[in-house]
């Protein structure tokens, strides 16, 4: 009858205690959390990495390759293309982090919702749900936005639109399995009203795998977010969102080939980064409830 | 018993009857049941699974599955006011702060992702009885009380890395941390070895005395209600068959099922040897009760009038408990003789009298 002494700075962690994972693992784990941390870096302080201005018009010759004095080159108005790319991370990754920030909470609050109540407003719910996964979730976002609008918002209001019935699915089944342990009724006995039921007792059990579905999809919404601003519904010059840095780049491919290839590489290796980061966490939460009793 | 007007009876359950409806079939799993509790006392709730036992907590808690269960009558009066006429907002704030239920398995029943400190004081933190810093301390204070070991590193702790015994002391303080006045414990120490049962009836009994709390006890193990109840209420198919002061109940049960029960358990004072006898059967389903008394098919007593009639509880000659039995209430059953008797399963399965 003794109780281990917790670690020190063992607090409310749903993650719980570390497990040690193989070293491969852990440096691509580790590598992923890199990438995530500069692109972030660089979206909130864009001055760090360049001193050129994004905007600045004939800064280099036109259409130069990349040198020593512009490393990604300059485009077809001789603006520092390294600059583009730096300051366009702001507006593809916070574009990225709402939508899936917005589609995260929407969903879990409808998933929670119908999980726990159950009944009618189960049915009505997932039946909506049934019908934005039955529709190809892009095509239906393009056209949300383009009935919205060009510009950022609408991309992000409509990307949002067709981003939280994943969320709500998967959060509904992770209540329904959860709302019928003792300790749910222990709570209702205490007197614990519904939200706090649903919050305190419920939802924290659903954060793991959370966790982890919202890291890799930092890296599936900002291709969907490039993806509109590509095909012109999105961000609109003179911002330098990377997907409209590709679509601008499209007419210099044979004489241009830096602009396509770096706003392409960001986008590739930001949703690598992502990739990496969700897979560790889901491996470590995978150790995780192995270890547990 | 029933009918006296003591002043001290803090919940009062008159008649209560639940309504099942699953698959187009209408139950009553709990149909009738009445009893008084006071202060400091402690009503033991007997009977085989699904006699009714939790279906009567659920129902005093007002935590009957929503959609499926429902009251149908009754009344259970806790300070003056009926519980089961309480709107939901109302009778939620009831709950923890003047009665309060104790899950049986301490394993399920604790939220695996806060600590021990943190689920303790829940009850305070739900009702905002206290900031998070006292009810923190009022729960430290409370384990310490009831001999959790390694305080306060304990109270960082999760449940999974304590022990059964422990854990069902923190479900026990999760209980009686909001002073409640009436304990509803469903099998508290049915997945406890002998030894931790033994402590945590030990603690039930001393936490009883100290804060006066009435005590409603589910339980199927006849020892511990030997141990610990002040009164008992037979169930059987969701009606109770008999109810009164322990002692005389096991002494003298005055209806034939609680004689098969006490037939069926082994007593200290058993001499090698004898043999346990069991009830031949199995419990009616709800929904499809035979006519009459529902113990009559597997009853060794029963008359004609058992198949034709329910008896409702009624007083037996030369006893102090009600029994719902037509043969006991016309005196006609056999004196009570578990075969081997030697002075009666009180003197085995007690021990020590109680208090």
């Amino acid at each position: 009858m003794t109780v281990p002494a917790a670690p020190a700075g063992w607090r409310h962690r749903v993650m719980g205690r570390a497990v040690p994972l193989p070293v491969r693992r852990n440096a691509f784990v580790a590598a992923g959390g890199l990438i995530v941390l500069l692109f972030a870096a660089a979206a909130a302080f864009p001055r760090l990495f360049t001193h050129a201005s994004p905007t600045a018009l004939y800064v280099g010759p036109p259409l130069s390759p990349p040198s020593a004095a512009h490393w990604f080159g300059t485009d077809e108005l001789g603006r520092d293309f390294f600059a583009r790319v730096v300051y366009g991370a702001r507006d593809s990754l916070v574009m990225s982090v709402l939508v899936v920030a917005i589609g995260a909470l929407a969903g879990t609050a409808i998933g929670a919702l119908a999980g726990f109540r159950g009944g009618a407003a189960d049915e009505v719910l997932m039946r909506i749900v049934d019908l934005f996964l039955a529709l190809p979730a892009f095509i239906l976002a393009l056209a949300l936005s383009a009935f919205l609008g060009r510009g950022m918002a609408s991309v992000v209001i409509a990307l949002s639109i067709v981003w939280w019935p994943g969320y709500a699915r998967q959060v509904r089944g992770m209540v329904l399995s959860t709302k019928h342990r003792l300790h749910v009724q222990g709570a209702r006995a205490l007197g614990a009203s519904r939200w706090r039921i649903v919050r305190r007792h419920i939802l924290p059990f659903t954060y793991g795998q959370l966790n982890t579905r919202v890291t890799q999809d930092l890296g599936f919404a900002l291709v969907n977010v490039a993806g509109l601003s590509f095909l012109g519904v999105g961000a609109q010059p003179p911002a330098s969102e990377w997907g409209l840095l590709l679509n601008a780049g499209r007419s210099y491919v044979t004489n241009g080939w830096w602009l396509t290839l770096f706003p392409g590489l960001a986008i590739t290796v930001w949703t690598l980064g992502a990739a990496l980061l969700g897979d560790g966490l889901a491996a470590r939460l995978r150790g995780e409830s192995q270890g547990r009793p | 018993m029933t009918g006296s007007e003591r002043p001290d009876v803090l919940l009062r359950v008159t008649g209560l009857r639940t309504r099942l409806v699953a698959g187009g079939a209408t139950a009553y799993p709990v149909d009738g049941v009445s009893f008084e509790l006071r202060h400091g006392q402690t009503l033991a709730l007997v009977g085989e699974s699904g006699s009714g036992k939790s279906m009567t907590a659920l129902s005093l808690m007002g935590l009957l599955p929503r959609g499926a269960a429902s009251i149908a009558a009754g009344r259970a009066e806790l300070d003056g006011r009926d519980l089961l006429a309480l709107p939901p907002k109302q009778m939620r704030r009831m709950r923890g702060l003047e009665i309060a239920y104790m899950p049986q398995d301490p394993v399920s029943a604790l939220n695996p992702s806060l600590t021990v400190g943190r689920q303790v004081a829940e009850a305070l933190l739900v009702h905002r009885a206290a900031g998070r810093q006292e009810a923190l301390a009022r729960s430290e204070a409370l384990l310490r009380r009831m001999g959790l070991p390694n305080l306060p590193d304990a109270l960082d702790a999760y449940p999974h890395q304590l022990s059964g015994g422990m854990r069902q002391r923190v479900v026990l303080a999760m209980a009686l941390i909001g002073n409640p006045k009436v304990l509803i414990a469903d099998e508290p120490t049915t997945a406890l070895d002998v030894t931790t049962q033994e402590q945590i009836i030990e603690l039930l009994l001393d936490m009883q005395d100290e804060t006066r709390l009435g005590l409603i006890l589910i339980t199927h193990d006849m020892g511990v209600v030997a141990r610990i109840a002040t009164d008992v209420m037979v169930m059987y198919a969701g009606r109770p068959v008999e109810y009164g002061p322990v002692d005389e109940v096991f002494e003298a049960p005055t209806h034939p099922y609680t004689r098969g029960l006490l037939e069926s358990v082994s007593f200290e004072a058993m001499p090698p040897g004898a043999r346990l006898r069991s009830i031949e059967g199995v419990p009616p389903p709800l929904d499809r009760l035979p006519d009459g008394c529902p113990f009559h098919p597997r009853c060794r007593h029963a008359v004609a009038a058992c198949s034709a009639r329910t008896p409702d509880l009624a007083a037996v000659p030369g006893s102090t408990s009600v029994s719902a039995c037509h043969v006991a209430r016309d005196g006609a059953l056999p004196p009570f003789a578990l075969g081997w008797q030697a002075g009666g399963p009180q003197a085995g399965l007690a021990g020590e009298a109680r208090r």
